[in-house]
C-alpha cells in the first residue's frame, strides 16, 4: 500500500486518462489508486459536506467512502464513468449518518444551535465572511430539506451531473428525479429567497 | 382564460436548456414552452426567479476541502486493509475467540432448556407458591408436636387436609372455567390472598414453638365450598 509522507509523491505521476486509471486500480495497481484518490476525493468531500455539513463528519465519510471503493476495487468498470459511481457509494455513507444523527438526537438532542455552533467552528480563517455567511445559509436551508432531495440537488445544481446519472446514483427512474429535483429547486429557491435578493 | 400544457417542472428543464446549455429539452419543446411563456406573465415571472436563483447557486463558492485530505484517505484505507489483514490471519487471536463464543452460546441453551421446565403458566406458579406454604405450615405444625409429619391424631390434621383438598378444588375450578377471565382473575385472587395469609401462619409457627390453639380458630376451612360460590 503506498502511502506517501508528501503530497507531491501523489502528483509526480503525469495525468493519467480516467479510464485507464479506473483500469489500473481494478487491476490492484496501489500506485493508481493513489493517484486515483488525489484526483477524486474533493469533489466526493464536497458533495459530503454539503450533505452532512460538518467538516469532520464530511471528512470521515469521504475516508469511508475510499476504504469501502479500494475494498470492491476488483468491481470497478473502467468503460464506465466512475463519477455515478462515487456519488453512490458517498450518498450511502451520508444517509446513514443522517439516519443515525435523527436516531441520536431522540435520545441526547443536539439542537440546530449546538449544530451551528459544530459548523462554524469548521469555517476557515481565510474564507471572507461573505463567503461564510453565504455557506451558512445555504447549509440551513439544505439541512431543512429532506436527505432525498437534498442529494439530488447538490448532485444537480452543485455538482452538474446529468438526470441519467442521477437517476443512477438514486436508483430512480429519470423523470422522477427530474421532479424531485424541479421540488427541491423551488424549495431551496423560497428558503433562500431574502438572502438572494439581499445579495 | 390562460392554459398552458407545460408541467410546471418543464420551466426548469427549459432554463437549464437553455441559459446552461444542459440539453435536456428538444427544439419544438424549447419553442412551445418558450410561446407559452409569452403569452403568460405568472409563467415568465416563474422562469426569471428560477434563473435567478440557478446563477446565484453557480456563483457560491465551493466548500473548502482540507489540506492533505487525499493523504489521510490514503492512511485510512492503509489501516483499514491492515487490520483486517491482521484479523484474518491471526488464528490464534480468532479461533479462542469463536471457541469461547459457542461456548458460552451452548451453557445458554442448556440453562436456557433447565429453566424452561421451571416455567408455568401464571396461575399455576400461584397454585404451587400456595402447595408449598401449606406443606411449609404442615411440616412446622407437626414439629410442634415432635412428629415428623402431621398425622390424623394431630389436631390440624383436619384443618391442613381441608386447605389441601380446597387447594385441588381451586385447581379443577380453574380448568373448569378456564374460558371465563372473571372467574380466572377471581381464583387467582384468592389463591393470592391465600398465600399471603399462609405466609403469616409459616413465619408464625416457625417462630413461636407454643400456639394457642384459640389462635388457629379463625381458619376455619370446613365451611368452604367453591362451586356455590362462583
Amino acid at each position: 500500500m503506498i502511502v506517501s509522507e508528501t503530497t507531491e509523491t501523489l502528483y509526480s505521476e503525469p495525468e493519467v486518462d480516467e479510464h485507464e486509471l479506473i483500469r489500473r486500480v481494478s487491476a490492484g495497481d496501489e500506485q493508481a489508486f493513489a493517484i486515483f484518490v488525489s484526483r477524486f476525493s474533493s469533489m466526493v468531500f464536497r458533495f459530503l459536506k454539503r450533505m452532512v455539513f460538518t467538516e469532520e463528519d464530511a471528512e470521515d465519510l469521504t475516508q469511508e467512502t475510499f476504504c469501502s471503493i479500494y475494498k470492491h476495487r476488483s468491481s470497478l468498470n473502467p468503460n464506465k464513468d466512475i463519477r455515478p459511481y462515487l456519488f453512490t457509494a458517498a450518498k450511502r455513507k451520508a444517509i446513514s449518518l443522517i439516519r443515525w444523527r435523527s436516531v441520536r438526537s431522540m435520545v441526547t438532542p443536539l439542537t440546530s444551535i449546538h449544530e451551528e455552533i459544530l459548523e462554524s467552528k469548521q469555517v476557515s480563517a481565510f474564507e471572507s465572511i461573505r463567503h461564510q455567511q453565504q455557506e451558512r445559509a445555504v447549509n440551513q436551508a439544505l439541512r431543512s430539506i429532506h436527505p432525498t432531495k437534498r442529494a439530488v440537488l447538490i448532485l444537480r445544481f452543485f455538482e452538474g451531473l446529468t438526470y441519467p446519472e442521477i437517476s443512477q446514483i438514486m436508483n430512480k427512474p429519470e423523470g422522477t428525479i427530474k421532479s424531485i429535483a424541479f421540488r427541491a429547486e423551488k424549495e431551496l429557491r423560497a428558503k433562500l429567497a431574502p438572502m438572494i435578493e439581499s445579495w | 382564460m390562460k392554459t398552458h400544457p407545460i408541467h410546471p417542472k418543464q420551466l426548469l428543464l427549459y432554463v437549464e436548456t437553455t441559459e446552461w446549455n444542459k440539453g435536456e429539452l428538444s427544439e419544438e419543446e424549447i419553442r412551445s414552452i418558450r410561446d407559452a411563456i409569452h403569452r403568460d406573465p405568472a409563467l415568465q415571472d416563474e422562469v426569471n426567479k428560477i434563473s435567478s436563483h440557478l446563477q446565484w447557486i453557480n456563483r457560491m463558492p465551493q466548500p473548502a476541502v482540507p489540506d492533505h485530505l487525499a493523504q489521510r484517505c490514503l492512511e485510512a484505507v492503509h489501516r483499514s486493509n491492515s487490520s483486517r489483514l491482521a484479523g484474518w490471519w491471526n488464528l490464534h487471536l480468532w479461533a479462542p475467540a469463536v471457541t469461547l463464543i459457542m461456548l458460552v452460546f451452548t451453557a445458554g441453551v442448556w440453562f436456557g432448556s433447565q429453566h424452561q421446565q421451571d416455567t408455568l403458566p401464571a396461575f399455576d406458579l400461584l397454585l404451587q407458591t400456595q402447595a408449598q406454604y401449606i406443606s411449609r405450615l404442615e411440616t412446622g405444625l407437626a414439629q410442634r408436636y415432635q412428629q415428623p409429619v402431621l398425622t390424623a391424631d394431630n389436631p390440624w390434621y383436619a384443618q391442613i387436609d381441608y386447605l389441601k383438598q380446597s387447594s385441588r378444588a381451586i385447581a379443577d375450578a380453574s380448568k373448569k372455567y378456564s374460558t371465563d377471565p372473571v372467574i380466572q382473575r377471581g381464583l387467582s385472587l384468592a389463591v393470592a390472598q391465600n398465600i399471603s395469609v399462609l405466609q403469616s401462619l409459616c413465619e408464625y409457627v416457625e417462630q413461636n414453638r407454643e400456639i394457642p390453639d384459640a389462635d388457629m380458630a379463625i381458619i376455619d376451612t370446613t365451611k368452604l365450598d367453591l362451586d356455590s360460590s362462583i
